[in-house]
Order: structure tokens, then C-alpha cells, then sequence
């Protein structure tokens, strides 16, 4: 019996075998094989994401999604601390989110097929109701941490979208800072929010350095928005508003934190994403993130994985600035 | 080999040879099969890929890698926990004199049960499953390499390890190999001799046992480089996981790490002192305590550690409304800085 190394790749034996011993079946084709070699992935890999697939899951086991094991391996991700190259990474994201603000604004909030244009008039209604659960996580989530929200609060909420969470976080704050990379987002999102508050600043973001003109914050809130971007933006982000929060102030954040598989070349990712719009899942370790807080002096108080449909792991976190 | 082409040309069942039993072990538990032998008889006994598929994804060991299959984590939108503040050290004495009496008495009764609560390890079939509950003390010490290997950090050679909680030594037999000395701990003296027996079967000769039962043995400790504790202080009341982790944390070498299981929320769990007094002490149950998550980072924090990883774990089961965590932490060295 020969050991195979687990880090070692898997060969198209291995990726064979995992069709038939996990999904039950045949590949679709020889290509399908070739690709998952191609890929160079380790056994160990090729296991995750078989026995994490969505075939396996639902149609041979019938079960919900895998939770994290603590076997997970590392994730490759470059690090990119050089501000010109963030830039040029938020620039991308920016031109994507803007585009989506002039054709499918609300879908690309939801992907659901009911909020694409077509549909929308009959489920704006819905759609606009769907923000409140998510606010009223993040009171929840204060309150099970026996702290206030706090008072007078000034409140920034990045990817404000079309401001389905605006609207409900409003009421709770002294005034709203609400920002977004697409214009058509905002425009949308101004006549939406303007018929309930009246507290709100919604803001354009043109550039990473923006969030270093933002006046102190008592609250961060963002929601589905930090997955759309690349890891060094995601830090740098994080990076930026911690600084502008001031003593006491809390930060309630959603963002994965583990996507299977996941990986990001920074050469990679430029020569095969930059010209393309499209919606990108990114991941940023948890590591990275208590990293950038601890340098801000922002303590972690909760930590709970999102029970997400998908194939990975989301956190909220709740944080305070000391 | 062309009947068996010719039958997955048709969808038919499948037959299973060695081969598929091999590869089942791997993608399925990780690992190569343990003899030949056990590779022939399975394949003699399963009939077809579904049936192999269905003996390993509802073996234990299968359940365990993966977690139970389940994902009812918190919606986020549960109520705080009740849990009073004892900080009085005759009390927290007294909480763990408790533990201890409960412990030593299951190390007495129903050692290896006591320790991972299936029914197969009960003193009746123990001596059956043995060679099970023994290799299950591996994937204690998989989770924490994985950690360690997500988090860019590795154990030296040289390093001491503390074990808080060894029961009768299922992972310090896999933990001691990975350290230059480890340090296995127990509140129960009868699990104790257990472990002793058992690690010394195993060769394992950089081991030493010790007995920990009162706060203040904790102080005893020489300065260590990994705290290592799973499905350990959970077992133990608020006040005293808390007092535990402040005086481990102390003893933390700098740089060093602690990686270490507690659940951290059960709906509708209160700890209030008089009402648990009244109701426990004396009733020799297996309880299940939690700590929330912020006060443990507080005190790592207090303590000067970093938090690197929090990880919902499976420990607990997953059960709804339950969330069990895996923390890993390091020690800032004494200039004060975080290691990065």
C-alpha cells in the first residue's frame, strides 16, 4: 500500500475517484479531469472541495453546509501594502460596482432573480423590508454584549448600496455617513432614504484615501460589501475607518473569512480580472483582521459565523475601540 | 476492468475492489487504511460506491472530521447569557473542589466514557474499542496543526507544552511527539493513573503527569511555550474557566501560544452562584459550562496575548443554538510588540 502525501497534487486517479466515491458518479468528461490536475491542487484540496460541494451536499447527503472542520489549510493570499496598487485594485472594484448601479442596482444588492429589473416593481416592497432582520442583528448582537448603542452616535455605513440597510439603521443614529463607489447606487439610495430620515450624507467614494477625510465615528456598520473586494482592499479599508473611529466606538462588520479553495495572486488577478466587471467573492483570514484591529486599538468582543447557503465562512464582527 | 467500465457506462452498480476501499479512506477520512487487511474485508462485505459512500460518511470518525454535518450556528439574534460574577477565591475553591470530587469519581467509575461520551467507551466494551478511542485522540492535535498552519506559526522542537485536562492521556499520547516536554494535567487522580499506564504503553517518555487541584497549582508551572485544553473547561463553572485561563495565561511564556476549546453561548445558560450551590454540588453529573467569547479575549487581552484565530468548532455537537470556539492566541514578547 503506497502513502500518498496529502500535500502532495492529485492525480487524475484521485480526481476520478473522488467523482465516484464522493459525488457517485462519473466525470462529466476527460476535460473536467484534466482541469482539476491542471489546477495543481493537493489532495487535501481536492478532498475539501469535493466533500464541500454543493452536489455532494444537497443531492448525495442532503445536508446543510460543511462547517468549518479546523482542518482547514492555509489560504494563499499576496499581500499588496503598496498604495499605488490598492488603488488601482479599488479602482477596478469601483468601476464594476458602478456599472452594476447603472444596470441591475438592486439585484446586485440581492442577487436574487425577483429584485433584476424586470421584476423589481412587484418586489421593491420586499426588498426594501429585507434590511431590517440585518439591523436588528446588530442591535441583538450589542445587547447580548451588554453594551449601548451608542448615544448621539455618528454612524458610517460603507457600500450603502441603494440603502436597504440605511433606512433602518437611520433611526439609531444622530447622523449617517453613508457611502458607496457607484453613483447609481447613491442616486437611488438618496430618493429611497430620503422618505424616511432625514440624518443621512450619502458620499461617493473615489478613492481609498476618502475614508481619511470622513469625520470621527461613534459606529461602523457594512453588511455584504467587503467580500466584493480584493484582500488588500479589504485591509485597507479596515485600516482607514479604524482609524477614524474614536474611543468607545464600535464596529459591526460582516466578511468571510474562509472561501475553500480560495486564493489571490496579485499577477494573476490583474491579468484576468482588471478588464472584466463582475462580482468577485474575496476572503480576508481572521488573522489579518484582529491584526489591523489590535494596531487601532480595537478589541474584539463577538465573532459569530453567518449560517450562509454558501460555500464558505462569514463572520460578523462585533468590535469596540478602547 | 471492462465489466467495470462497461457498468459505469451504464450506471449500474458499481463493484467495489481495493482500490475504491483505498481511496474511500482517503477522501473520505484523510488518511491511508491501517492494514491490507482491513482494505479485503471491507471490499469482500460492500457491494456497490454508494454503500462504501454510506459506511464512511456515517462512520464516527467520518463525523468527527467533518463535523456533523450540520450547520445550525447562532442566527445572531439570541439573548444575552445570565452569568454571575464570582470573583471571591474561597468560592471559586470551593466550585472546583466540586469538579474534583465529580472528576475523580467518573476517573473511578467510567474513565474512558468520561472523556468522549459514546457509548462504546463505556467500561463494558471499552476493551473492545480501545484501539478506536485511543486513535481519536489524533485529530486534537490535526486542528491544532492546521491552526497553526493557517495562522503562518509552527512549535519548536524545544518547546513545553501544558495539557490542561489529559483524563486518561487520548491526545497527550499524540500531543507529547510534537514537544520537547509535555505537561499533561488532571483534576482526577484516578484518570490520571490511567494516563500514566497508557502513555507508557505508548513510549511516550517526555511526559510528565501532574495533578492539578487548586487554582494556585497553575502557579507551580514552569513557564510553558503552548497551552493546549479540548472538551476540558467546559466542564468547569464560569468563575473557575476564568480563573484558570488568567493564571495560565501568566504563565505563558513570551511568543508563546495557547490554543484552547470553550463553548461560548447556549440559549437560556445562567450561572447564578447560590442557585448553582443549592443545585449541583454533591450530584456527581457531567455539567456543561460557557464563557462568552468577549471575556476571554478580555482576559487574554489583560494578559497581553494577541487574539489570532477565533473558529467555530464541533466539540459541542453544533447543536442550535450552541456555539463551541477555538481560540488561538500568542503572548507578545516583553518589548511589548505584536508579532507579526
Amino acid at each position: 500500500m503506497n502513502d500518498r502525501s496529502l500535500d502532495a497534487p492529485a492525480d487524475a486517479a484521485a480526481v476520478r475517484w473522488a467523482y465516484r466515491l464522493v459525488l457517485g458518479r462519473e466525470p462529466e468528461n476527460e476535460e473536467a479531469v484534466r482541469a482539476h490536475v491542471a489546477r495543481g491542487t493537493t489532495l487535501a484540496q481536492l478532498r475539501e472541495a469535493f466533500l464541500g460541494s454543493h452536489e455532494f451536499r444537497v443531492k448525495v447527503r442532503g445536508v446543510a453546509p460543511p462547517p468549518p472542520t479546523g482542518l482547514e489549510p492555509p489560504l494563499a493570499i499576496d499581500r499588496a501594502d503598496e498604495g499605488a496598487l490598492r488603488d488601482r485594485l479599488f479602482r477596478h472594484i469601483a468601476k464594476s460596482w458602478s456599472h452594476y448601479g447603472n444596470t441591475e442596482p438592486h439585484w446586485s444588492v440581492l442577487t436574487f432573480d425577483q429584485y433584476r429589473n424586470e421584476r423589481l416593481h412587484e418586489n421593491l416592497d420586499a426588498f426594501n423590508a429585507s434590511g431590517q432582520v440585518t439591523v436588528n442583528r446588530f442591535l441583538a448582537t450589542l445587547v447580548r454584549n451588554g453594551i449601548m448603542f451608542p448615544a448621539n452616535a455618528h454612524c458610517i455605513e460603507l457600500g450603502c448600496g441603494v440603502g436597504r440597510l440605511t433606512r433602518w439603521l437611520a433611526p439609531h443614529a444622530r447622523a449617517v455617513t453613508a457611502l458607496d463607489v457607484s453613483p447609481g447606487h447613491l442616486a437611488l439610495a438618496k430618493e429611497h432614504v430620503g422618505k424616511y430620515a432625514s440624518n443621512v450624507e450619502f458620499r461617493q467614494l473615489r478613492s481609498l484615501e476618502d475614508l481619511d477625510a470622513l469625520p470621527p465615528a461613534e459606529v461602523f456598520f457594512t453588511f455584504l460589501v467587503l467580500q466584493h473586494n480584493p484582500p488588500p482592499v479589504i485591509e485597507s479599508i479596515l485600516d482607514r475607518i479604524f482609524a477614524r473611529l474614536t474611543p468607545g466606538a464600535i464596529a459591526y462588520f460582516h466578511l468571510p473569512t474562509y472561501i475553500p479553495g480560495y486564493r489571490f495572486s496579485i499577477d494573476a488577478y490583474l491579468c484576468e480580472r482588471e478588464d472584466e466587471l463582475g462580482m468577485e467573492m474575496h476572503a480576508l483570514p481572521r488573522r489579518d483582521v484582529f491584526r489591523i484591529a489590535e494596531r487601532h486599538g480595537v478589541e474584539t468582543l463577538e465573532v459569530l459565523n453567518e449560517a450562509t447557503k454558501e460555500l464558505m465562512l462569514a463572520d460578523y464582527f462585533l468590535m469596540r475601540k478602547r | 476492468m471492462i465489466r467495470r467500465l462497461m457498468s459505469w457506462m451504464s450506471g449500474e452498480s458499481r463493484s467495489v475492489d481495493e482500490e475504491a476501499v483505498i481511496w474511500a479512506y482517503r477522501l473520505f477520512l484523510d488518511r491511508e487504511p491501517e492494514s491490507s487487511a482491513v482494505v479485503a474485508d471491507t471490499a469482500r462485505a460492500i457491494k456497490s460506491w454508494d454503500g462504501l459512500r454510506r459506511q464512511f460518511t456515517t462512520s464516527d470518525e467520518f463525523r468527527q472530521r467533518v463535523g456533523g454535518g450540520g450547520r445550525p450556528s447562532l442566527g445572531g439574534l439570541e439573548p444575552p447569557m445570565r452569568i454571575e460574577d464570582v470573583r471571591d477565591p474561597s468560592q471559586i475553591a470551593r466550585l472546583l473542589d466540586h469538579i474534583a470530587a465529580t472528576w475523580t469519581r467518573f476517573g473511578e467509575t467510567e474513565p474512558h466514557y468520561s472523556v468522549v461520551t459514546d457509548e462504546k467507551f463505556r467500561p463494558e466494551t471499552i476493551g473492545e474499542f480501545r484501539a478506536s478511542f485511543d486513535a481519536s485522540g489524533r485529530i486534537g492535535v490535526d486542528r491544532l496543526d492546521a491552526a497553526l498552519a493557517r495562522s503562518g506559526l509552527s512549535l519548536s522542537p524545544e518547546a513545553i507544552c501544558v495539557e490542561l485536562g489529559c483524563g486518561v492521556g487520548r491526545i497527550s499520547a499524540w500531543l507529547a511527539p510534537r514537544c520537547a516536554r509535555l505537561i499533561a494535567t488532571d483534576i482526577s487522580a484516578s484518570h490520571l493513573e490511567l494516563a500514566r499506564e497508557h502513555l507508557l504503553a505508548q513510549g511516550a517518555t517526555n511526559v510528565e503527569l501532574r495533578r492539578l487541584s487548586r487554582i494556585e497549582d497553575i502557579d507551580t508551572l514552569p513557564p510553558f511555550d503552548l497551552f493546549f485544553s479540548v472538551i476540558v473547561l467546559q466542564h468547569n463553572p464560569p468563575p473557575v474557566i476564568r480563573a484558570i485561563l488568567e493564571r495560565v495565561f501568566s504563565r505563558l511564556r513570551d511568543g508563546g501560544l495557547a490554543y484552547f476549546q470553550v463553548p461560548t453561548y447556549r440559549a437560556g445558560y445562567v450561572f447564578e452562584l447560590d442557585a448553582y450551590l443549592h443545585d449541583k454540588i454533591g450530584k456527581g453529573e457531567m455539567e456543561m459550562h460557557v464563557l462568552p467569547q468577549r471575556e476571554i479575549v478580555r482576559i487574554a487581552g489583560e494578559s497581553g496575548l494577541d487574539l489570532i484565530e477565533i473558529i467555530e468548532d464541533p466539540y459541542t455537537g453544533m447543536r442550535p443554538g450552541e456555539m463551541s470556539n477555538t481560540f488561538l492566541f500568542r503572548k507578545r514578547t516583553s518589548k511589548g510588540g505584536r508579532l507579526e
